[in-house]
Formats: C-alpha cells, sequence, structure tokens
C-alpha cells in the first residue's frame, strides 16, 4: 500500500497551513489595525473561496508549473478565509473595558495588540486554524492533478484501473487524517475556550 | 483568441453550461436542505445519540467526489441523476450542522413560554424552533450553496456538462483562457447566490432577531 | 513576548527555505528526471534509471508526475533535465505544429527533433520503438456484432454507437481532436460523452459507452476486452516514445558522465507496441511495481 502518498499528502497540507497561519493571522490583524482595508481584504478572501478549486490550481500551475508548490499555493489561496475573517472578528470582540484598561496602563498600540488582544482572540483563530487543516484535507486531492502527489494520485490510479483496494486505502486514509486532525485540533480548542472562561462554539 | 473566434466556437456553450451548473446547484441546495431539515429535527429529539452521529456524519463529507461519483455512477449511469444524488448528499451536511445547533440552541425560555402558551410539540416546532433557528439555517445554506457551486465542477466528470466542462479541459490542455471561462462565472455565480441568499434571509429572520450586520460572521465549526 | 514573534518569523523563514530548497542539490552530478504520469512512462524511465544506476555513478532525482505541457515548462525552464514523452506529442502538443506540417520527406520524429532543438535547445533520444498513438476502440460485442476492422467500418454504423473520451480530445484546437476525426471519417456517433480520462475504462466496461480512443500500448484495453480498429486513413500522427531531454544537461553532466547519451540511447528500439502493453498490463492491471516490471523487462533483454 502506498504509504509514501499518505506522508506527502500530510506534509502538503502540513506546510500549506505553516503558510495559512501566518499569512491568514497577517492579514486579519492588518484588516482590522486598518478598517479601511478591512472590507478589500475580507472581500478577496472570500471570492478566492468561490473559485472552484480544480481551476485556482489549475491556473497557479500556468504560472508556476505542476509540482507540490502549486499545490502549497492553492490550498493557501483556498483556506485563508476562516483564518482572516476569524481572526478579525476574534480582535474586533476583545471587550471595549479590557481595550480601555490597556491603554489607561499606558501601552502602546503594538505591546496592548500582542500582549492582550491577540492572546484574548486566540480561542477564535484557532477554530479558523482547524476549519482550515479540514479544508486543505480535501483540497489538496485535486494536487494530483497538477502533479503534486498525494493520495488523489492513488485514488485517480485506483479509478483508472478499477482497484478497489487503492480506493478504499485511498478514501480511508483521508477520512482517517480529518478525523484525527479534526479531533486533536478540537480537544485543544476546547480547552483554550474553557481557559479564557467562553463556551465552544458549536 | 479573437472576440469572433470565442462567439464562434464557445459563446453558446458557455451559455449552456452556466445554466446547466446554475440548475444542478439550485435543484441540489434544495434537495439538500429539504434532507438536512427533516434531518435536524429528527436529530435534535435525540441529542445524545447525536452526538455521537454528527461526527461521523462529518467525516463521511471527506469523502472525495472523484470516489463517490466515480462509483455511483456504475450503479446510476452516466447520467443527470448521478451527479444530483452526489451533490444532493453533500450538500445535506453544512445545512444539517448548522441547523441541528439553530435548533438546540434556541433559548429555553422561548420554549417554557410557547409550552406555556399550550402549543403542541409541533405548533412548538414550527412556529417557535424552527423560525429562531433561520439565522442559523441561513448560514448553513448559504455555504452549501457556495461549495455547491464548486463541487458541480465534478459533473463533467461524467459528461454532464456544466462550467466543469471548461475547467477539466483547460486543466488537461493548460489552457488558462478555457480555465477562466469556467471559473470566471463560477465565481460570480457562487458570490450571486450568496447575496441573494443575504436578501432572503434578511426577509425570513424573524423581526426581532434581525441583526444589524449580518456580514460580521465567524467561521465556526460548521463549515467545512 | 519578542521571542514568540521571533518564533513565528523563524517558522515563515524556515517554511520559505523548504520550499525553496527543494531544488538545489549538486548540479554537476545530478540527473533530474520527471516521472511521466502513465505506466508506460514510468516503466521507461525506470529502465533508464536501472541502466544508469548499474552503469554511471549519476545521482538521479525523479520528480514528482505532471501532464507533458507542465513537464516541457519545468524542462524549458531549466528545473529539470529529462522526461519521457513522444515525437507527436513534442510535434502537436508542445510545438503547436500539425503534422501537415512536416515537410515532404521528413518524418515526425525528424521534424519535431528539428524543431525542439531549433527553438528551446532540447532534444529527442532515439525512439524506444513503442508507437503509442491514438487508436480508436470499441467493445468487443460492438466489433462482432458488425463486423468491424477499421475505423472507416465504424463510420457506418457509427449513428447506433455512442462514444465517449476524456475532455481532452474534445479540445476545440488542435488537429488530433475529436472535431477533425470526426468530420474525417465521417463518424456521427448517437452520443458523444466527455469524461474524466481516469474513468475512461470504469465507463466502457460498465456500458456507458461503446467506442473510444485510446492509447494502442495501454494494457487496460486488454483488461476491458477492447478491440482496436485500424486507422487506415492514418489520420492520427505517429507517437514513438522517446526521451526528450535539454541538450544542455549532458554538457552539465559531461565530466561526471561523458557517456549519458549513449547509455540512455542503449534503450532505443527495446519496446515493441506489443511489449508495452503486456508490460502496462502487469503494472495496471495485476499491480506490479514499475520498478520489478521494468527491472525483469532489462534482463529479459540482456541489457542488465
Amino acid at each position: 500500500m502506498p504509504w509514501d502518498r499518505v506522508w506527502e499528502h500530510f506534509t502538503l497540507i502540513l506546510t500549506a497551513l505553516g503558510f495559512i497561519i501566518v499569512i491568514g493571522i497577517f492579514l486579519g490583524i492588518l484588516s482590522y489595525l486598518y478598517p479601511k482595508l478591512s472590507r478589500p481584504i475580507l472581500t478577496i478572501v472570500d471570492i478566492l473561496q468561490t473559485i472552484p478549486s480544480l481551476a485556482t490550481l489549475g491556473i497557479i500551475m500556468i504560472f508556476m508549473g505542476g509540482n507540490r508548490k502549486t499545490v502549497i499555493v492553492g490550498i493557501v489561496l483556498y483556506s485563508l478565509l476562516p483564518i482572516v475573517r476569524n481572526t478579525n472578528s476574534g480582535l474586533s470582540n476583545v471587550s471595549p473595558a479590557v481595550k480601555e484598561a490597556a491603554r489607561g496602563m499606558g501601552m502602546s498600540r503594538a505591546y496592548q495588540l500582542f500582549h492582550i488582544d491577540l492572546p484574548l482572540a486566540f480561542p477564535l483563530i484557532f477554530t479558523g486554524i482547524r476549519i482550515a487543516a479540514v479544508t486543505s484535507i480535501s483540497v489538496a486531492v485535486f494536487g494530483t492533478f497538477v502533479g503534486g502527489g498525494g493520495l488523489g494520485a492513488v485514488l485517480y490510479q485506483g479509478i483508472r484501473v478499477g482497484s478497489m483496494s487503492q480506493i478504499l486505502f485511498g478514501t480511508a486514509a483521508l477520512m482517517v487524517m480529518a478525523f484525527v486532525i479534526d479531533g486533536i485540533m478540537g480537544l485543544i480548542e476546547r480547552r483554550l475556550y474553557r481557559r479564557i472562561g467562553l463556551h465552544v462554539p458549536e | 483568441m479573437t472576440f469572433q473566434h470565442f462567439m464562434d466556437t464557445y459563446a453558446l456553450k458557455l451559455l449552456r453550461a452556466i445554466f446547466v451548473h446554475l440548475g444542478y446547484v439550485v435543484l441540489c441546495v434544495a434537495i439538500g436542505t429539504v434532507i438536512a431539515l427533516i434531518l435536524a429535527v429528527l436529530l435534535t429529539r435525540i441529542p445524545k445519540v447525536s452526538k455521537f452521529i454528527m461526527p461521523v456524519l462529518s467525516v463521511l463529507q471527506t469523502i472525495p467526489g472523484i470516489v463517490f461519483i466515480g462509483i455511483l455512477f456504475l450503479y446510476t449511469g452516466m447520467k443527470p441523476i448521478t451527479v444530483i444524488i452526489a451533490l444532493s448528499i453533500y450538500a445535506v451536511f453544512p445545512v444539517l450542522k448548522n441547523a441541528y445547533s439553530g435548533i438546540l440552541h434556541v433559548d429555553e425560555k422561548y420554549k417554557e413560554a410557547a409550552r406555556g402558551c399550550g402549543m403542541s410539540r409541533w405548533q412548538m416546532l414550527f412556529y417557535v424552533e424552527l423560525p429562531l433557528a433561520i439565522p442559523s439555517v441561513f448560514v448553513g445554506i448559504r455555504m452549501t450553496a457556495i461549495y455547491l457551486v464548486s463541487w458541480t465542477v465534478l459533473a463533467a466528470m461524467i459528461g454532464q456538462g456544466g462550467l466543469g466542462e471548461f475547467i477539466y479541459r483547460g486543466v488537461g490542455t493548460n489552457d488558462n483562457r478555457l480555465i477562466l471561462m469556467g471559473a470566471v462565472p463560477a465565481a460570480l455565480m457562487a458570490i450571486g447566490l450568496g447575496a441573494l441568499l443575504d436578501k432572503l434571509q434578511k426577509k425570513l429572520t424573524p423581526r426581532g432577531m434581525r441583526q444589524p450586520d449580518p456580514n460580521k460572521q465567524i467561521s465556526q465549526k460548521g463549515e467545512m | 513576548m519578542k521571542k514568540k514573534i521571533f518564533a513565528v518569523w523563524m517558522i515563515f523563514v524556515l517554511l520559505c527555505a523548504s520550499l525553496a530548497g527543494c531544488g538545489s542539490k549538486d548540479d554537476s552530478n545530478t540527473l533530474r528526471i520527471i516521472d511521466s504520469r502513465i505506466s508506460e512512462g514510468k516503466i521507461a524511465i525506470r529502465a533508464a534509471i536501472l541502466l544508469l544506476e548499474n552503469r554511471t555513478d549519476l545521482d538521479i532525482e525523479l520528480k514528482d508526475e505532471m501532464t507533458p505541457v507542465n513537464s516541457f515548462q519545468e524542462l524549458t525552464a531549466g528545473n529539470a533535465d529529462m522526461f519521457m514523452s513522444y515525437d507527436g506529442t513534442v510535434l502537436t502538443t508542445l510545438l503547436h505544429l500539425d503534422p501537415s506540417d512536416v515537410p515532404d520527406g521528413s518524418t515526425v520524429y525528424d521534424y519535431a527533433n528539428e524543431q525542439v532543438q531549433e527553438q528551446y535547445g532540447c532534444e529527442m533520444l532515439d525512439k524506444l520503438g513503442l508507437n503509442n498513438t491514438y487508436m480508436m476502440a470499441v467493445t468487443a460485442d460492438v466489433q462482432e456484432q458488425y463486423g468491424l476492422e477499421t475505423t472507416s467500418d465504424l463510420a457506418v454504423v457509427s449513428s447506433e454507437i455512442v462514444f465517449g473520451a476524456e475532455h481532452e480530445f474534445f479540445d476545440e484546437e488542435g488537429s488530433a481532436k475529436y472535431g477533425p476525426y470526426a468530420e474525417a471519417y465521417g463518424l456521427n456517433f448517437k452520443d458523444s460523452i466527455s469524461v474524466d480520462l481516469n474513468l475512461k475504462y470504469s465507463a466502457i466496461e460498465n456500458g456507458n459507452f461503446q467506442a473510444t480512443v485510446v492509447y494502442a500500448t495501454d494494457g487496460l484495453n486488454t483488461k476491458a476486452n477492447l478491440k482496436l480498429l485500424e486507422d487506415d486513413l492514418h489520420f492520427f500522427p505517429e507517437y514513438n516514445g522517446a526521451f526528450l531531454a535539454r541538450s544542455d544537461a549532458f554538457e552539465r553532466l559531461e565530466e561526471a558522465c561523458p557517456e549519458l547519451k549513449d547509455i540512455l540511447n542503449e534503450l532505443g528500439g527495446i519496446f515493441t507496441d506489443e511489449t508495452m502493453s503486456e508490460l502496462t498490463y502487469r503494472v495496471d492491471v495485476e499491480g506490479e511495481s514499475v520498478d520489478d516490471v521494468a527491472e525483469d523487462y532489462l534482463k529479459e533483454i540482456g541489457l542488465l
């Protein structure tokens, strides 16, 4: 059984997730700090998600060639929305009283952002990361169209030659991956919310 | 590609593809929503069992379309019905998840009041629980509609048309123009449907619950 | 807190580095081959790798499979040295030329080789011996029922048959495609369905259509019990399999392996359509690994 494809798939989404988190939180902070930018940023990441992922990958492929990088960029573009949106909402939802108090203590804006606002918004940001992680798993399946390997390659080969065992292996691997990642992140999420005394959003 | 060449070769096909695509989306969102609402009502009656059913359903959602359609068509043929079955099933989950939590989280005080008014369980469901869950249900429908525009690309896998035909062909022959011919109308369709559903939601939400700014959404677990 | 921010940046930088670092191996001793998407190409590539590992000290980097056009882009961009292609593909798909552009007296292989050399500094190595052209294929039932031998025979009865093929075949641009093909033979199918390449064989086995175009050397033709019909009008150009390589790759590796090209050319002519479809059958249907199949075959013909 092609275990290397499972690993390939996993590293694919892991790498992508790294970029999504950094870029997503950055854009989220930007849209929070500069309300003028907030609408354009949110609209753009929203639109990115409405383009069918196969098309996104196909277009990137023409510029970047067909390889893992293309798939990673595709996943990043496709999965930014939940993190950007939740970073923005998380930061905006920090209670005005807390912000007032921080300002009263003479904190600079940057200091306040990193020491008060972001830690308080983090649980919500984490929810966004969790959604992005699960989405990436399924987007990465299309990666095989543009030469990115991963479990998509197993599935398509299995379907081509009519090999039920390959199809089942690929599908089961995807489901287990989604289940485990979602489960673990769900547990962490619950603890994060509890720590700041919030209910986990259902 | 000259404009003339585009008009001669693709314009009619593209128009047709857009309609076919939209048809699939609307039909399957409708079917999916009906099934989801029925399931949500049933599942909210047994919250203890549902706690275990919901995660299982959410994992089923990760079965890739290629596998689902690639196996389904062996039984149902290369016909529109295969696409409709597959897409409707994919459409169920986001609505179900949101409707389920929406109904479950209707504030106990409203239910109490309803019971106090002497409402039967059915009346309570239709006059209290479902209306109060509408905003949440609509978040689900909106999500489903937008995702379904993407998923309908898979119809082309078994020759059932839609914008996917352009996208697949474009990816296969490395033709950006073809990909864009498929992708741009799809994106516009998704945005349009989203806006339309937002309007509809405003109309359908009970007056007391209308929020000043529905755009301030938060991505929650239900989003896939 | 500063530490945390620093850590985040470090992660970002590392991620970037990991992406960029993918291709930075010792260039003067590494031959970078792009894998093929289809079993036949994989077998040919494995054969080349086995032979090189056996005869030289070159490092070989096998890159992920991708479409021919992408492979060619990677090749011309200098990110790879070689991949398995076909003279017909080079001519039509990569150079955007037409078989009718080939001057009289020249062959598709020679003309495509000349052009790709001139325009892109790439060259095809010796033909591997297989001609993996497109061919019309019908189910055994249909072939028997109508007594079909050639594609022209099929044209006569085509109105009673459903045709299906991958999306790419229905492209409006290009010459070796459905439109011109149907016109040349006067094909008038009851219906024509454009499907995902990967679903083609299960669809035809499932009876969703009865005729399709296939690659002549595909092992799945045997599995699905398809009968190939002769291309009696010679509509499809030949698709002689050959490695397409950057010419400067041989210069770069001159020091490490001066006889590289000669070794690769030893693979010239070692396959035929029949042997190749047997080999792909072993891989695609019987599930053997491409490495084993390639190794067996090289031993069988005495190259290893």
